[in-house]
This record gives C-alpha cells, sequence and structure tokens, in this order.
C-alpha cells in the first residue's frame, strides 16, 4: 500500500458555546485506502468531518492535503482541495437525470444553452471508467438508494475528489445493495481514490476498511487495523469500558395472549401472511428493504388501513385506526425516525406526552403538573440525555431521540409494541440499553415485534425470527435457532437447514 | 438555565425594536403620541391581532391563508347587506352575523379540504378563493357600497363603546387572543396542533387526525378574518369589496416578526400579538411621518423587511435552544446532533 498521506490533520481543536467539542485531533488518511472513522453519537465525528469538508472552521490546528499545507474555510475550498463528501441525506434532485444531477450548478453551456449531448457523454465516460452499473439519462427518481449513491459518490469524482467521505452510507441500503456499493469503493480504491467511511457497523468495518480511527469525546484514542482488530476491543475503545454482553434470554410465552394475522394481503406488496406473536417474546421480522416488512406491521399497528385477511387480538379484531389501537395499548417506533418519529422542533417533554393525553389531561385540557411528571419520569427511566425536558428533540444525538420516541411508549406501558429498525444510527452504548428496555417490556408479558436489518440484532435480540421473502413469509426460525448467514439466505431467498420452511 | 437567557433576549430584542421605533417618532412627529392617534393605532392592532389569532392556528399546522382580507370582505359584507336590507333592526344583524359565520365556516372548510385532503398547494387555492370572495362580495353589493347611516344599535356599539374606559375592539382583540392563547397552551387540541405542524407523518402515528386539524385551524382562521371584518366595518361604517384588502401579508408579516413558523410547527401567541402590535405601529408611522405617498409603500417594505430580519437573525444566533429551524445547517453552527 502506499504510504503517501491524502489527508493529515494535526491538532484540529474546535469548542461550541465554550464546550470542547474536538479536542487535538490527528487524523491520517493514506492514499488509496479505505479509511473508517467510529465513535458513540457526540464523540465529534461529525464536526471533524465538517472542519475538514469547510462546514465549521476550526478554532486551532492544521490540514496538509496531499501533502500540501491547506486553509479550508468554505465548501468551496474543501472541494478545491479535492475533498469531497456524501453525506446520510442524499442532495440528488429526484426530478433531474443522472446527468443533470451530476453537472448541476456548473453545467456545460453552449451558446447560452446546457449541452446535454455532451455532458451526457462525460458522464458515460466517467461510469465506463469506473465501471458504474448506471444510465445517464435515468430519472434519479425511478432508482433506488443504492443507484442514488452511486450517482452521488459520481457526483463527487466529476469533480476530482482525492478523498471521499462517506457518512453512514449504508442505512437506508438493504444487504445486497450494501454489497454492491462495496464492490464499488474497492474499485475506486484500486484507482487509488481514498474514502473516509463513518458507520455504526461493525461487520461493514471488517468487511470493507483497511484501517480504523476511533474517537472518544472529542479526542482520538486509537489508530488500528481494521482487518485484525477485535469487536471487543473496538466498542470497549469507544465507549471507554467494556459492554455487558446481551446474552440469551428465555422467554416467558404466554400463548393465550397473541396477535394473529390471517391470511393477509395488502395488493402486490403482501400475501398469504400467516402467524402469531405471542406476549412475553419479542418476535423479530428479518428480510430485505422492499420484502414488505413495513407494510406488514403498518398493517398491524392500522397506519395501513386496505388490507384483506385478519388481524386478531386475543381472538378479537384490531382496529384499523391508530387511534383506537393507542388506546387499546399499541405503540410503534417507525422506521425512519426522523420523518414519521419525532417532533424535531418540539421539546422532549411534548415529543414523550404526545402519545398519552388520553391520560394527561381531563375534559381536553391538559393537567399540567402531570404532563411534566409523566415526561420527567419518562426521561429518568430511559436516561434520555441532556435530562432537560424542554430541549427541542432534534438538538439530540440520534441514539437519545430514540430513547425519546421509545419513552412515548414504554411510558405509557403499552401491550403491543412494534418497532421498526429501532437502532438504526444508534451507537453502541445506547442500542445495549434499548435492548435492555425492550426485554423488560417483554418480561412484562407484552406483544413485541420488532423489524430490523441488523442481522446481529435480528438473531441476538429475538426470541423467535421470521423472515419475509418477496412479500411472504418465507422461514420461520424458532427457540434462538437463527443464525446471520440463514436469515441472510432466507431474506435472498434461500432456505437453510435450521429453520422450518413455512 | 440557558433557556431563561434566551427567553429573556427575544423579549430584549422585541423591547429594542419597538423602542427604536418611538423613539424614530419622539423625534419624527410627536402628535404621533397624541391621544387621538394612539387610539387610532390601538385600533388597527385590534383587528390586525384578532385576524393574527386565527392564521396563526393555519400557519402552526402549515396552512397559510392568503384569502384572509377578502374572507373579512366577504363576510361583513353579507352581514352589512342583510342587515342594511332588512331595517336595519338589531335582531336583522344577528342574523346577518349568523349568515356571515356560516360563510366564514364554510370558506375554512373550502380551505382545508383542498389543502389537506386534495393536497393542493394552500398557497395558490386561497389566493385563487381570496379572488373568488373578492368576486361575490362586488356581485353582492353590485360593485358599490354600503354606507350605514343609522348610529344606535348594536351593530354601532360593537367598534363605537367602551368597557372599562377601554375601546370595544382591543377588548375583543384581548378576548380572540387569550382564548387562542389558552387554546394553545392548555387543551389537548393545542398540543396537537404543534404536533401536526411540526410533522404530520409522525402525529398520524401517533393517532392524531392530521387533516382533521388542518381543517379545523382554516375555519378558526377565517372565524377571525369575519370578525375582525366586522369590527372593522362597525369601525369605519362603510363596507365594500375591498375592505381589509392586502391584510393578509401584514398579518403574515406580524406573524413572521412574532416569529413563527411558516413551514408549521413553531409560534406562540405572545409573537404574534407582538407582530400585530408591530404592523400597527408601521402602519401609522409612515402616515405620521408624512412620507410622499409614493415611497410609503417602499418604506413599509423595508420596515418590515429588517424587523423580519432581524427576528430571524436572532433565532439563527440563539440557534438550537429558543427557535430551532428546519434543515438549515450551515447557518446555525449548531453541536453535533
Amino acid at each position: 500500500m502506499n504510504e503517501e498521506l491524502i489527508l493529515r490533520t494535526e491538532n484540529i481543536c474546535k469548542s461550541f458555546n465554550g464546550i470542547q467539542v474536538l479536542k487535538d485531533v490527528n487524523l491520517e488518511i493514506r492514499k488509496g485506502e479505505i479509511h473508517a472513522l467510529m465513535g458513540e453519537n457526540g464523540a465529534g465525528k461529525s464536526t471533524i468531518i465538517k472542519i475538514i469538508t469547510g462546514v465549521y472552521t476550526k478554532d486551532d490546528g492544521e490540514i496538509y492535503i496531499d501533502g500540501k499545507h491547506v486553509q479550508i474555510n468554505n465548501r468551496h475550498d474543501a472541494a478545491e482541495a479535492g475533498v469531497s463528501v456524501i453525506y446520510q441525506e442524499l442532495s440528488l434532485v429526484p426530478e433531474l437525470t443522472v446527468a443533470e444531477n451530476i453537472f448541476l450548478g456548473h453545467e456545460i453551456m453552449k451558446r447560452g444553452l446546457p449541452d446535454k449531448k455532451e455532458m451526457r457523454r462525460q458522464v458515460q465516460e466517467l461510469i465506463d471508467r469506473y465501471g458504474f452499473i448506471l444510465k445517464p439519462d435515468t430519472l434519479v427518481a425511478t432508482m433506488g438508494m443504492a443507484q442514488r449513491q452511486m450517482t452521488e459518490i459520481l457526483k463527487a469524482l466529476s469533480t476530482e475528489a482525492k478523498l471521499l467521505i462517506m457518512d453512514e452510507p449504508t442505512t437506508s441500503l438493504s444487504a445486497s445493495e450494501t454489497e454492491q456499493l462495496f464492490v464499488t469503493m474497492e474499485g475506486l480504491r484500486e484507482r487509488g481514490t481514498s474514502i473516509l467511511y463513518i458507520s455504526h457497523r461493525l461487520e461493514e468495518i471488517y468487511r470493507v476498511t483497511d484501517r480504523l480511527t476511533i474517537m472518544r469525546n472529542g479526542e482520538v484514542v486509537g489508530v488500528v487495523d481494521s482487518k485484525t482488530v477485535e469487536a471487543d476491543t473496538v466498542t470497549s475503545m469507544m465507549i471507554g469500558h467494556e459492554i455487558e454482553k446481551t446474552g440469551v434470554r428465555t422467554p416467558n410465552i404466554n400463548t393465550d395472549h397473541y396477535i394473529e394475522v390471517k391470511d393477509l394481503q395488502l395488493g402486490k406488496l403482501l400475501h398469504d401472511i400467516n402467524f402469531k406473536a405471542y406476549g412475553g417474546e419479542i418476535l423479530g421480522i428479518g428480510g430485505l428493504v422492499g420484502s414488505g416488512r413495513t407494510e406488514l406491521v403498518s398493517c398491524i399497528y392500522g397506519a395501513i388501513k386496505n388490507y384483506k385477511g385478519s388481524i386478531t387480538l386475543d381472538g378479537k379484531p384490531v382496529s384499523r385506526s391508530v387511534a383506537k389501537n393507542i388506546k387499546a395499548g399499541f405503540g410503534m417506533v417507525p422506521e425512519d425516525r426522523r420523518t414519521e418519529g419525532f417532533f424535531p422542533q418540539l421539546s422532549i417533554l411534548r415529543n414523550i406526552a404526545i402519545s398519552s393525553y388520553d391520560r394527561l389531561s381531563s375534559g381536553g385540557i391538559v393537567k399540567g403538573k402531570d404532563e411534566i411528571g409523566h415526561a420527567e419520569k419518562a426521561i429518568a427511566d430511559y436516561d434520555v440525555r441532556p435530562a432537560m425536558r424542554r430541549l427541542p428533540v432534534q438538538n439530540l444525538s440520534g441514539g437519545n431521540q430514540q430513547k425519546v420516541i421509545l419513552a412515548r411508549w414504554l411510558s405509557r406501558d403499552v401491550d403491543v409494541l412494534i418497532l421498526d429498525e429501532p437502532t438504526v444510527g444508534v451507537d453502541v452504548g445506547v442500542k445495549a440499553e434499548l435492548y435492555v428496555y425492550m426485554r423488560k417490556l417483554a418480561d412484562k408479558g407484552a406483544i413485541i415485534i420488532m423489524v430490523s436489518s441488523d442481522l446481529a440484532e435480528l438473531t441476538e435480540v429475538s426470541d423467535r425470527v421470521l423472515v419475509l421473502h418477496n412479500g411472504t413469509l418465507f422461514q420461520e426460525f424458532k427457540d434462538h435457532k437463527a443464525t446471520q448467514q440463514a436469515v441472510l439466505l432466507a431474506s435472498s431467498g434461500v432456505a437453510a437447514k435450521e429453520g422450518e420452511v413455512l | 438555565m440557558k433557556n431563561k437567557n434566551v427567553f429573556a433576549n427575544v423579549w430584549a430584542q422585541r423591547g429594542l425594536i419597538l423602542a427604536v421605533l418611538l423613539l424614530i417618532m419622539l423625534i419624527g412627529n410627536r402628535s404621533f403620541f397624541s391621544l387621538g392617534n394612539l387610539r387610532t393605532i390601538l385600533m388597527s392592532i385590534a383587528i390586525y391581532g384578532i385576524m393574527c389569532c386565527g392564521m396563526l392556528l393555519a400557519m402552526l399546522t402549515g396552512g397559510i391563508d392568503l384569502a384572509m382580507g377578502s374572507t373579512a370582505a366577504f363576510t361583513s359584507v353579507i352581514c352589512l347587506w342583510y342587515y342594511n336590507s332588512h331595517g336595519m333592526t338589531d335582531s336583522a344583524f344577528v342574523v346577518g352575523l349568523v349568515l356571515a359565520v356560516l360563510a366564514a365556516i364554510a370558506v375554512g372548510i373550502l380551505h382545508g379540504v383542498c389543502d389537506a385532503y386534495l393536497m393542493l398547494p394552500s398557497f395558490v387555492v386561497t389566493l385563487a378563493t381570496g379572488k373568488l370572495l373578492y368576486g361575490l362580495a362586488s356581485a353582492i353589493l353590485k360593485g358599490s357600497f354600503i354606507h350605514l347611516t343609522n348610529t344606535e344599535g348594536f351593530f354601532y356599539r360593537i367598534a363605537n363603546s367602551k368597557l372599562f374606559s377601554i375601546p370595544m375592539p382591543i377588548i375583543i382583540f384581548i378576548v380572540v387572543a387569550v382564548i387562542v392563547g389558552l387554546i394553545l397552551a392548555f387543551t389537548v387540541f393545542g398540543r396537537r396542533v404543534y404536533a401536526v405542524g411540526a410533522n404530520r407523518a409522525a402525529a398520524e402515528l401517533v393517532g392524531i387526525n392530521s387533516r382533521v386539524f388542518r381543517v379545523g385551524c382554516y375555519v378558526i382562521c377565517s372565524l377571525t378574518a369575519c370578525v375582525g371584518g366586522i369590527v372593522l366595518t362597525s369601525m369605519n361604517y362603510v363596507t365594500s369589496a375591498t375592505t381589509a384588502q392586502g391584510y393578509e401579508m401584514m398579518i403574515m408579516l406580524a406573524l413572521v416578526v412574532g416569529g413563527a413558523d411558516i413551514m408549521g410547527g413553531y409560534g406562540d401567541i405572545a409573537g404574534a400579538v407582538f407582530g400585530a402590535l408591530l404592523a400597527g405601529i408601521v402602519e401609522n408611522m409612515i402616515v405620521m411621518l408624512n412620507i410622499n405617498t409614493n415611497y410609503s409603500q417602499a418604506v413599509q417594505g423595508i420596515i418590515i423587511v429588517l424587523a423580519v430580519a432581524f427576528n430571524v437573525y436572532n433565532n439563527r444566533t440563539s440557534a438550537g435552544l429558543t427557535k430551532p429551524r428546519k434543515k438549515k445547517a450551515g447557518l446555525t453552527a449548531r453541536k453535533e446532533v
């Protein structure tokens, strides 16, 4: 490997309102390597990246790119220096084509009009050079997340980026799309592009990166070879102490308390679905993105109403109204907390209490003291940080936002809890906490249904796993028999031995 | 601890804006402070204020009502037309008022259904219904106006009487503001209004029928337009299709100055009242400073833009704690989220 450095930062410091968030951060990325950056939420990863890309200005320290000392004061400087970033939320315009998006803002002009032909040709050239599976004329709106990400990468490459920064690029990708992305990344590495890769998922770090820098509390706590490092070492470096293993739980299943789904059909998305979820167990639902997992749980919750078939709770039909189901003890942590979960500009208190005004009001008037008491107790019980009930939820870290949404339901003792991708973008420390809360609720006899793409989570936390494939139940894994490999195979339609084919 | 500082700051800033304006008038024209003029200012603040309260609700749920001025004209024309053609008795006024209220409710439902159920952009829809209502009012009056002559009866007293020596329009404004304020601060309805404005999809998933709330808020908005229109008519004692024309812009700007977010989910009654205060004062200032009418509109525009810029800028610098804004990364140096 080339030992030359593409990026070197020297003692970068940054404070916000007197709080130091970065302390002497030294980051070194070699030419042609995929370098991972890990750390809990709030460790300073995003801040250092925003400094490198010119979103924030540093208080102190130096940045060297390709051996040259550079001054990065804004995004333009960063782009000039050859640093390109691909954010979690993609910046493509859906109504435009791949080529139009790539040249957006710096179109090639010919006689005062954009030269579409030339732009298309150049994009095709780029696609050929990097071997992407894309067409210049495809409308972005019609593409999947993986292809959109590729377009974004191509856009970065079109500006001659030497260093590509990818901030949790796989959160919205399915397993196969993720693999596709990794292959792309490896291709880029071979051509000498360096990649700084940020992720919470250890298996990805092992799979695709060369070296790993770990940050904690605004400092770099270690740089390791990511192919050989032990997972436990990484996690304990990230959180500063060892995490307790979750271990296998023996569920106390109550077969008299159940949700039964019979002959469920939803357009072409779901068909022939039959299963029961019992009180006291955590039922995991796996499958690829698009296999109908989210639709299935939305039907149960009443958020999707136009399904055929029956869904019953202890033999009585479940309503198709979310409001009625909530009164009956249902709760849901949706897939995308930002767009469907929390109310960004409202306070922690309002975000927690919003589901419980049936108890916190009388005659339409909110009982103020009860509301505050309810929220304060939830904040303490579920360790929301900072524990300031008036703080807008958008100012919290991802993990704490998720805690708030979970607290919204747990604080009202839900009886049926549906969780859709509960730990996406949540760091390891908080993850373990969320699992403890889920298990406690299950121990109280509640029915818990958890959809997840995180195979480790699905196999370790669930007591039983159902795998969906192309809109139907493909395989069931009982008694903790699900292994990551088997679930992955079943997700793509290959039955493994351990499970029972439905 | 930080919260309180920032809260105090917002009011300090609002106070500063008012102080600057008053200082200008102290130098510019002292008759601004004459009792007669202050009364005029208070009256227009009252009208703007009443309508601001309604628009605040529409804006909180993410809507906008650009037909507010026309709604005020249309409903007051209906009321006055009936009143005028039925002998100008108190009972005729009550019937006219009921008709006006029903018309306002119908307008609100129309706006709400177009926005929440038919998913039409509220900007365009209310702009169009504004034209429609203006046209209907013109048609009812056949292009003319109603000038009332009797100075007795319930209708006259709406704007021309006092309670505890406070002019009635101010009392009506205070009552409307207190009611809306109480609804927003202490009722489940209020909590849900904010939730719907902050994130519709999330509101649905906690069992709130967001569409019903949006329609409801449009209805309340049209009702305040109706109240504002009738108070204004009682004050001027004349109504035509152009009554309250252009008020919606002043109201919208007043709310933005008062810190409401046009995208919904953020704003409060105190800000709305402050905005109405500012709108009334600025409007009067222009007249009192004897600014050439050719420039008065431009000056008004500049003052409003400055006030809005000041407000928005301050909200950004005090980022995060008081007025978080949606996806404005890069403008605010927020802590890592």
